[in-house]
C-alpha cells in the first residue's frame, strides 16, 4: 500500500508544482499578441515612394518609432520621447492595434466590423478636438479621448489603464498622427512639383510648429447666457437659418438626412469625408453625440467643426450667443 | 450515504437540459466569437443598444449604423437572456414541484444566482471596459455551465438509480484526483482567458493546459479500465475524446494565432481561420469542462465504497 501512496503523493506534488509554474509564467512572461495584418503601402509614383522612404528615415517605423529626428515629441515639455514611444508602442500592441491597425491605418478585419470605423491616423486628423478650425489636436484632447472614450462608439473609455500606460500610448498615438500629418503635407508639396527632399523639408517645420502651438489655439468657451428659454427658441430658429446651415446636413428634424448630404430618391449619401468614406451627419435624435455632450464639447464642435468631415466650423459666422443657442437646440434634440 | 432522490418532474429536467444547450451552443459560442473577433466593445452601452431593448430584433439597422460587430454583441446578450429565462424556469419548476428534493432546489437556485451574476459581470465588462471583468466573465460562463450540469444530473431519471460501488481505495483516489482535475481546469481556464484578453503570457496557459490534460488523460484512461460503473466508463470515454480534440485544437489555435501559420494567407481569410479555430477551441473547452463536471459529480455523489 505504501508504494502506490508514495507514487500518488509524488504525482500530486508534480501537478501542483506544474500549476504553480504555469501561474508564474502567466504573469512573469511578456504577453504574446497575434501579429496584426500589415497592408503594403501603395504609391502613386516613384517620387512618392522616395518621399515615404525619407519620412521613415526621419521618424522611424511603426515598431521602432523615433521622436522626429531627435527634436522630441511635438508637445511642449516632451524632450526625450524615445523610451516613452517604445513603451507606448507596447501598450498600443495590446490595447489599440486590433482596431487601429499595425501602424494606425485602421485596416484590420475587426475595424471592418465596427461603425463608426475606428480612426485611421494616417492623415494626421483627429475629428473631435478643442482647437479652432485648421488646428491639430492637443495632448489633452488625446488624453481625454483615451480616458473617456467616444460616446456610443467602440472607442470606449480606458479609465482602467494605468496612468503611465495612458501617457505613453498617447505619446505613441501623437507620433502616428504627426507622422500622418507630415506625410499628407509632404505629399501635397510633392504634387506641386517639389523634389521629395524639398517637399519633406517644407512640410517638416510647418507640421511640427502646428502641433507644438495647438494648445495656444484652443477655442475659448464663454459662459452660456442664462435666459434658457429664449436661448432655446433662438437655437430652434437658427437651426434652419442659412447662416448656420445646420438643417442642410442634419435635416430640419435633426435626423441627419438633410438635402445636402442625402439623396432621398436614390437613397444614397452624397458627401465623403477625408478618409473617402460616406459622410453621415449625426442623427441627433438618437442622443448619440460621439464627440461629447458637455457645453464646451458642443460649443467647440459648432465653432470649429468636425475635422476631416464636411462639417465645417461656424465660429467665423456666428456670435458666441448664437453658438450657445445652437448648443441648447442640439441638446434639446438629443435629449427629448 | 447517497439515498435515492425523489422523483422530480421531467419538465424540470428538460428545462435544465435546454438551458445547458443554449448556454453552451449560443451564449458561450457567440461570446467566444466576440472575443475571437475583438468586437466586445462594438456598442459600449448595456443593456440597451441604440435605444432598443434586449428583445429588439433590429439586426439590419444595427449592422448598418453600428457595424456587424454590434449585431454579434447584441445577439450574445439576447442568448444570455434566453439562458437566464430557461434557468429561471428551471428554478421555478424545482421550487413549485412537490416532487423535487431540497438539493435540486438549492442547485437550481444557485444556477440562477450564478447566471444573473454572470450577466452583471458582462455588463461591468462593457460599461467599465475592464479586462479583469472580461476574464472573470469568461470564467463565470463555465461556472454557470458546471452548475447547470449538476442540475441536469440531479434532475435526471438516472439519478434515482441506486449508487454503484467501487473499492474504497479506488473511490478515494478518484475523488481526490477528479477534484484536483476540476481545480486545474478552472486555473487553466483563467490562464486561457487572460491570454485571450492579452493580459497573460501564453507560456503560462501552455504549462497549465498540459498539466490539466495529462491529469485528465491518466484519470479517464484509468476510469475506462474500471470493472465497475458503466456510466462512469462511458463518460470517461467521452471526456477522453473531447480532450484529444481539445489538444489538437489548442495546437491549431497556437499555430494560426502565434505560431508558423500566423502570417500566412490574405488578411481576411487568416482572420476568419483564426476566429473559427479560437472559438472552436473555446467551445470544446466548455464541453471538456461539462464532461469533467459530470464525472466529478458522479464520483462525488453517485458512487459508494464496497461494503467490506
Amino acid at each position: 500500500m505504501d508504494a502506490p501512496r508514495g507514487r500518488e503523493a509524488a504525482a500530486l506534488g508534480l501537478v501542483v508544482l506544474a500549476a504553480l509554474l504555469g501561474l508564474w509564467l502567466l504573469v512573469a512572461r511578456p504577453v504574446a499578441v497575434a501579429p496584426a495584418p500589415v497592408q503594403p503601402r501603395t504609391f502613386a509614383s516613384p517620387e512618392e515612394a522616395a518621399l515615404w522612404a525619407l519620412v521613415v528615415e526621419r521618424t522611424g517605423e511603426a515598431e521602432q518609432p523615433r521622436p522626429f529626428g531627435g527634436v522630441g515629441l511635438p508637445f511642449p515639455g516632451e524632450a526625450d520621447g524615445g523610451p516613452r514611444l517604445a513603451m507606448g508602442r507596447e501598450v498600443w500592441r495590446t490595447q489599440c492595434m486590433h482596431c487601429h491597425g499595425f501602424d494606425g491605418r485602421a485596416d484590420t478585419p475587426t475595424a471592418d466590423l465596427l461603425e463608426p470605423r475606428p480612426r485611421d491616423f494616417s492623415l494626421g486628423i483627429v475629428k473631435y478636438t478643442s482647437t479652432e478650425a485648421g488646428a491639430p489636436a492637443t495632448r489633452d484632447d488625446l488624453v481625454r479621448t483615451v480616458r473617456n472614450g467616444l460616446d456610443t462608439t467602440a472607442m470606449s473609455a480606458f479609465r482602467g489603464l494605468p496612468e503611465a500606460s495612458l501617457r505613453t500610448v498617447v505619446d505613441y498615438t501623437a507620433w502616428l498622427l504627426v507622422r500622418g500629418d507630415l506625410w499628407t503635407r509632404a505629399r501635397a508639396a510633392l504634387a506641386e512639383g517639389l523634389t521629395p527632399e524639398a517637399a519633406l523639408d517644407r512640410a517638416w517645420e510647418a507640421t511640427l510648429e502646428d502641433w507644438r502651438t495647438a494648445p495656444d489655439r484652443v477655442v475659448a468657451v464663454p459662459p452660456a447666457p442664462r435666459d434658457a428659454a429664449a436661448l432655446l427658441e433662438e437655437g430652434r430658429r437658427l437651426w434652419t437659418d442659412p447662416r448656420a446651415g445646420c438643417a442642410d446636413c442634419h435635416g430640419a428634424d435633426g435626423r441627419g438626412r438633410g438635402p445636402l448630404v442625402w439623396d432621398a430618391v436614390a437613397e444614397r449619401w452624397l458627401l465623403r469625408d477625408a478618409w473617402g468614406r460616406e459622410a453621415r451627419p449625426r442623427d441627433l435624435t438618437t442622443g448619440n453625440l460621439h464627440g461629447g455632450r458637455t457645453t464646451p464639447d458642443l460649443y467647440r464642435r459648432i465653432h470649429a467643426g468636425v475635422k476631416g468631415t464636411p462639417m465645417t466650423g461656424r465660429g467665423e459666422l456666428l456670435e458666441p450667443r448664437e453658438i450657445h443657442a445652437l448648443v441648447a437646440w442640439v441638446r434639446h434634440l438629443a435629449e427629448r | 450515504m447517497n439515498a435515492p432522490a425523489p422523483d422530480s418532474p421531467a419538465w424540470v429536467h428538460r428545462f435544465a437540459v435546454a438551458a445547458l444547450v443554449v448556454t453552451i451552443a449560443l451564449t458561450v459560442g457567440i461570446g467566444g466569437t466576440i472575443t475571437s473577433t475583438e468586437v466586445g466593445m462594438a456598442y459600449p452601452t448595456w443593456p440597451d443598444i441604440n435605444g432598443g431593448s434586449l428583445f429588439s430584433f433590429f439586426y439590419g439597422e444595427l449592422a448598418d449604423r453600428y457595424g456587424l460587430g454590434s449585431v454579434v454583441e447584441h445577439t450574445h446578450r439576447q442568448a444570455g437572456s434566453l439562458t437566464g429565462l430557461l434557468v429561471l424556469a428551471t428554478a421555478l419548476g424545482a421550487w413549485l414541484s412537490k416532487r423535487a428534493d431540497r438539493t435540486l432546489r438549492l442547485l437550481a437556485t444557485l444556477a440562477l444566482v450564478l447566471t444573473v451574476g454572470q450577466g452583471l459581470l458582462g455588463a461591468d465588462r462593457v460599461l467599465s471596459n475592464s479586462y479583469l471583468g472580461a476574464i472573470l466573465h469568461a470564467v463565470g460562463a463555465q461556472v454557470v455551465v458546471v452548475a447547470l450540469v449538476a442540475v441536469v444530473l440531479r434532475s435526471s431519471p438516472a439519478w434515482r438509480e441506486p449508487p454503484a460501488a467501487l473499492p474504497a481505495d479506488v473511490l478515494g483516489f478518484l475523488r481526490r484526483w477528479t477534484t484536483l482535475g476540476m481545480a486545474l481546469l478552472f486555473l487553466n481556464l483563467f490562464a486561457a482567458a487572460s491570454v485571450r484578453q492579452k493580459q497573460g503570457a501564453f507560456a503560462g496557459h501552455l504549462v497549465l493546459a498540459l498539466s490539466t490534460a495529462a491529469t485528465w488523460f491518466v484519470l479517464t484512461v484509468r476510469m475506462r479500465r474500471l470493472a465497475g460503473p458503466p456510466r462512469l466508463r462511458r463518460r470517461a470515454s467521452t471526456l477522453l475524446h473531447l480532450l484529444s480534440a481539445q489538444v489538437l485544437l489548442g495546437v491549431g489555435a497556437w499555430a494560426v494565432l502565434l505560431g508558423p501559420l500566423g502570417g500566412s494567407g490574405d488578411d481576411r481569410t487568416r482572420f476568419l481561420v483564426q476566429a473559427v479555430v479560437a472559438t472552436a477551441h473555446l467551445l470544446v473547452g466548455v464541453l471538456v469542462m461539462a464532461a469533467a463536471a459530470a464525472i466529478w459529480t458522479e464520483v462525488r455523489h453517485r458512487l459508494r465504497p464496497h461494503a467490506s
